[in-house]
């Protein structure tokens, strides 16, 4: 935090730096209008970055500790061969919590294909027990032995020939996200290195007045560098809040939709997006450089 | 001070001068004469640091600008006074801040040399324009600015290329007058015109030699015309 505000002490410290660098012109809107749409989308981007690989996660996780015990059988029998897998469940080591899924579970599940006014009750379904795992793990291929001994009936499903595929769209999410956020970061310099170039262009009457009047390079570096990372830090700061803005008003839309809820963007999300105008400070101040350093050497 | 040995330059593969040698003495008074396309700019250019000769050296206060780093040159034209035909400013400063720049520039824009700007505007005939911005004053104005601005650093050499291009005769002989006031002070002053009027006039006054830039070839000290 002190480095922070240092920083901003120095930014507008040394008057002399900041006077040489004139204060009109296009080129000043330029500046602050790309940081800011810059920032807009980079938040924005790294926002959706950061939800998607909590969903990604929150997919491997669901999956990796969860099964299924489907029970076919008359509907006289039903009900006692559901209490034999429980009490085997029950005995199981690794087994965390085992559930019967109730007919409005049914229902609820179904209810996208069958809407929700199908009277599920009226035909005959097979019971479903939900287990849930705990860390030790479940040792499936002795359970299902023994449920084929004890409960022919009974098919366990551990997810596994969905799971694979649903971990490795989850990764290829996490990594679509990270490539998103390097691919920003790289545009980002581009862009403000543009209009860093374009800002020069227009000023190069002022680098040469500079070296006329014998002004060291690193006088002039530092002059604009500060000048116009000043623009681009309020352009970042506007374009930040302005999509911070969009977030907390974006509606929820993942209401009801299961494996969606709740999917927010937690309190070191928050401080990542936060960095955002932070790292537009820093990569001015390479790109900038970068451009002043290739005017004057182009001056010479 | 200034010493010039054998220096050749050119454009492109156009040749603009070959050869050339002078010695410049610390308080001297030189005139350079040529016609258009001479190169007359390009010669001030080289001595202040601004082009490297391709062939040749150029020493100034006992430094050659072919080996200076961009720090030695800009430390170089601090003690150099430069004023271009076209000069330019910071259009976004007052005249005062403007002659104020080479202060502000080496860090030394404190009251006392404050003082020495007020002065300076005094000199140059724009204390009543302290204010105002440099593209508000006319031609003649913009190069008595020039002047205050070269010389606010209380440079050794002043070199003025084609100074009073730009003006009317009134206006020429008052950047004259200033001249010769700072070469009485002992600085020296390497003017390049092609006003011979300006340069009879002058004489009149200084001692000032006359060089053409077509002669420097021979390795001379300054042929009187």
């Amino acid at each position: 935090m002190s480095f922070i505000l240092n920083f901003w002490k120095s930014l507008l410290a040394s008057p002399d730096h900041i006077q040489v660098v004139p204060n009109t012109g296009f080129t000043v809107w330029l500046t602050t209008f790309t940081a800011g749409a810059m920032s807009f989308v980079a938040v924005i981007g790294l926002a959706f970055s950061l939800i998607c690989a909590e969903l990604s996660n929150r997919w491997g996780d669901s999956l990796k500790s969860a099964s299924s015990i489907r029970l076919s059988a008359p509907t006289d029998l039903l009900e006692k061969q559901t209490s034999i897998a429980l009490a085997i469940l029950d005995q199981t080591k690794g087994v965390g919590s085992a559930r019967i899924v109730g007919l409005q579970d049914k229902k609820k599940l179904l209810e996208p294909w069958l809407g929700f006014d199908f009277p599920l009750e009226a035909i005959e379904m097979p019971a479903l027990i939900e287990i849930q795992e705990t860390d030790v793990g479940v040792d499936y291929e002795g359970l299902r032995l023994r449920l084929s001994a004890e409960l022919p009936s009974a098919t366990l499903d551990n997810h596994s020939q969905w799971r694979q595929p649903v971990e490795v769209v989850a990764t290829l999410i996490s990594q679509l996200g990270m490539f998103t956020v390097a691919l920003l970061v790289l545009s980002s310099l581009a862009m403000v290195s543009m209009a860093a170039n374009a800002a020069l262009s227009a000023n190069i009457k002022v680098l040469r007045v500079l070296r006329l009047v014998g002004a060291f390079d690193a006088f002039i570096v530092t002059a604009f560098v500060r000048k116009f990372t000043f623009r681009v830090f309020v352009g970042s700061i506007l374009g930040t809040i302005c999509a911070g803005i969009v977030l907390v008003l974006m509606p929820d839309f993942s209401e009801n939709l299961g494996i969606l809820d709740e999917v927010n963007l937690d309190l070191i999300d928050k401080i990542w997006l936060g960095t955002v105008p932070l790292i537009f400070v820093i990569i001015s101040i390479f790109a900038t450089r970068m451009a002043v350093k290739t005017s004057l050497k182009r001056l010479v | 001070m200034l010493e010039i040995s054998k220096v050749s330059y050119s454009y492109g593969g156009n040749s603009v001068f070959s050869e050339v040698s002078l010695s410049v003495a610390p308080g001297s008074f030189y005139f350079l004469t040529g016609p258009s396309g001479s190169g007359k700019t390009t010669f001030i250019n080289l001595c202040a640091g601004a082009l490297i000769p391709e062939v040749g050296n150029i020493s100034v206060f006992g430094q050659e600008t072919r080996n200076m780093s961009n720090y030695e040159l800009s430390q170089m034209r601090r003690r150099l006074g430069i004023v271009h035909q076209n000069c330019e400013f910071l259009d976004h400063l007052s005249i005062e801040e403007n002659i104020a720049l080479p202060l502000t520039v080496a860090g030394m824009d404190n009251t006392k040399e404050r003082a020495n700007v007020l002065e300076l505007m005094k000199w140059v005939g724009l204390d009543s324009k302290s204010n105002v911005k440099p593209q508000e004053l006319s031609g003649g104005e913009r190069q008595r600015l020039a002047l205050a601005r070269a010389v606010i650093m209380s440079p050794e050499i002043i070199l003025a290329d084609e100074p009073t291009g730009n003006v009317d005769w009134e206006m020429s002989q008052r950047l004259l007058t200033l001249m010769i006031e700072l070469n009485k002070m002992g600085k020296t002053i390497f003017i390049s015109t092609h006003d011979l009027s300006l340069i009879r006039l002058a004489k009149a006054h200084v001692t000032a030699r006359t060089l053409r830039i077509s002669d420097l070839k021979l390795s001379q000290a300054g042929a009187d015309l």
